[in-house]
């Protein structure tokens, strides 16, 4: 995943890096709806993502088409997305299973500050399947889905986050994302079985897996992306990888202010593991 | 519609501990400012009670002062230990976020400075290194399709140019410390001494390819400067125009038409 510290660790890693993904949100400023225009992309970042994009493939890894957000789409939103794909000709693209924009009692639009996950509800999976759908039909690429992470655990749902997400790709024909860093860091806080949660997504949806680190805040385990992989994610990697028969990408990713801890080797070592895995799960795959 | 009222209410908890303490101590009366079905206020009244709440409310503030630490470093340094309190001020004046980095410290800027216009807060060198950082930013995130201003050189100079291109991105800040000993200090992290020169300074931020520039700039033009940002100065005189010109600040232009502010050919 890119960060603002890899620049020069791509141009000189182009033997360890098959793709580079982006997070587009990091290259604009958004300046709100009733704003024209209403993104600003940011020269400087936008220059160096293209010298980028003629070295590498490019993945697109948003974080505000906010599909769980209660009241209108936002349509403005997905505009940018066709633009910016339209640009970078990404191979496909992502967002989150949660949501960002909420409005306050005056109808203002905020940010949640954090992504906020939604319950797995029917009237959610309506909502959400409608604006999947609504992306899928304007962005000529495959859009994925990643499951979340949750510090809090919302009573009385319909469905398993298991559940809702193949009912969704069921539904929309949307990808899945798969983020076992994500699924360790919810097993881990909220005492379930990592691999029975993967095992009961239907793993032919998945394109891509997330992996990462983390680190404990407020007496939680959290996905702060704070440098290399815990053994535990490895594992898991290990057990889910042979079983995604159509994965086309794994993803390492970390947050640019643990590049001085990680290092460029230190990076390198978290790719080339699992490449390793990756190898090894196609050797051994898992009908 | 209460599903709105449930994402706006899980949100305000996880923006304000407060809100979670009073939920879990009074539970239906503090919910009854939302419009809740029964389930939906079940939920709330859980999740305020859970452990992983002072999670999301720490993440929040993270989040939240992540793009003032990063990108106001000097300000906070020299906001010292008064740093929390400001910005538990500044989060609780307005809830009004997008969390975009430029608009988040914008505001944080204008909040500092409202709070120093009113005595609130002072510090000796606080406003001038706010208003620096700030203008950094406004730099740094600035986007190139902005129209240039023009303004009129008159007369025109001896070699018959007439009209001047000035940068819209160009920041002026003016300083009351000698501005490069005032930020090479703080830059240390070292408190700057009694013994920094004092008087009135003006430095401007321009851009160069894909670098910032920092020129020091006679106040006088400084001042010519920001009264042309403002559309308050329609022409300059031609020893004016050649300064700003000298300082890279702006290039002489042939307008596309003829009135004083329009788009332009640079020539």
């Amino acid at each position: 995943m890119y960060n603002p510290t890899l620049p020069k660790f791509l141009r000189s890693s182009r033997d360890v890096v098959d793709f580079v993904e982006v997070i587009p949100d990091m290259f604009w400023t958004d300046n709100g709806e009733s704003h024209q225009p209403r993104f600003a992309e940011l020269d400087s970042w936008t220059s160096i993502l293209r010298s980028l994009a003629s070295d590498y493939p490019l993945i697109g890894h948003n974080i505000g088409l906010s599909l769980g957000s209660a009241g209108d789409p936002d349509a403005g939103y997905i505009d940018q997305l066709v633009c910016w794909n339209r640009t970078f000709a990404q191979q496909w693209h992502s967002d989150h299973l949660s949501f960002v924009r909420v409005h306050d009692e005056h109808g203002h639009e905020n940010n949640a500050g954090v992504a906020v996950p939604v319950p797995y509800d029917i009237e959610i999976l309506d909502l959400i399947a409608a604006r999947v759908e609504a992306v899928q039909a304007a962005v000529p690429c495959t859009f994925l889905i990643e499951n979340n992470v949750s510090y809090i655990d919302i009573p009385e749902q319909d469905m398993t986050e298991p559940e809702f997400l193949n009912a969704l790709a069921l539904r929309t024909g949307c990808g899945l994302l798969l983020d076992v860093h994500n699924v360790y860091v919810n097993a881990r806080n909220h005492g379930f079985d990592a691999a029975a949660f993967v095992d009961a997504i239907d793993l032919r949806r998945v394109v891509e897996i997330h992996i990462a680190g983390g680190s404990e805040l407020a007496g939680m385990y959290t996905d702060s992306h704070s440098g290399a992989c815990p053994d535990a994610v490895w594992e898991l990697l290990e057990h889910v990888a042979p079983r995604v028969p159509h994965l086309k990408a794994i993803t390492f990713e970390f947050h640019d202010s643990y590049f001085p801890l990680l290092g460029a080797r230190g990076v390198r070592q978290q790719i080339d593991r699992a490449r390793e895995v990756w190898q090894r799960s196609c050797a051994g795959a898992i009908p | 519609m209460t599903m709105q009222q449930f994402q706006r209410a899980l949100c305000d908890m996880i923006a304000s501990p407060l809100l979670c303490r009073l939920v879990r101590a009074r539970g239906d009366e503090t919910l009854v400012q939302y419009e809740l079905s029964p389930r939906e206020r079940r939920r709330i009244a859980s999740v305020a009670r859970q452990r992983g709440m002072e999670t999301c409310c720490t993440l929040y503030r993270s989040n939240r002062i992540t793009p003032i630490y990063t990108l106001l470093p000097l300000t906070c340094f020299l906001l010292g230990e008064s740093l929390a309190s400001e910005v538990e001020l500044f989060w609780r004046s307005s809830r009004d976020t997008t969390l975009q980095f430029q608009h988040e410290v914008e505001r944080f800027g204008r909040f500092l400075r409202e709070r120093m216009d009113t005595g609130a807060i002072h510090g000796e060198y606080l406003r001038e290194v706010t208003d620096f950082e700030v203008a950094f930013i406004r730099m740094s995130f600035g986007h190139g399709s902005a129209p240039g201003t023009v303004i009129r050189c008159d007369p025109p100079t001896s070699r018959g140019d007439r009209y001047l291109h000035i940068d819209p991105s160009v920041q002026v800040v003016f300083f009351r410390h000698e501005p490069a000993c005032l930020l090479d200090k703080l830059s240390a992290r070292r408190r700057p001494d009694d013994e920094l020169p004092t008087g009135e300074y003006c430095i401007v931020l321009a851009r160069a390819a894909e670098d910032i520039r920092v020129l020091p700039v006679d106040l006088a033009l400084g001042r010519l400067l920001e009264s042309m940002q403002r559309g308050d100065v329609p022409m300059v005189h031609p020893c004016a125009a050649d300064a700003l010109v000298l300082a890279g600040i702006a290039h002489w232009s042939r307008p596309t038409r003829a009135a004083g502010r329009e788009s332009l050919e640079a020539t």
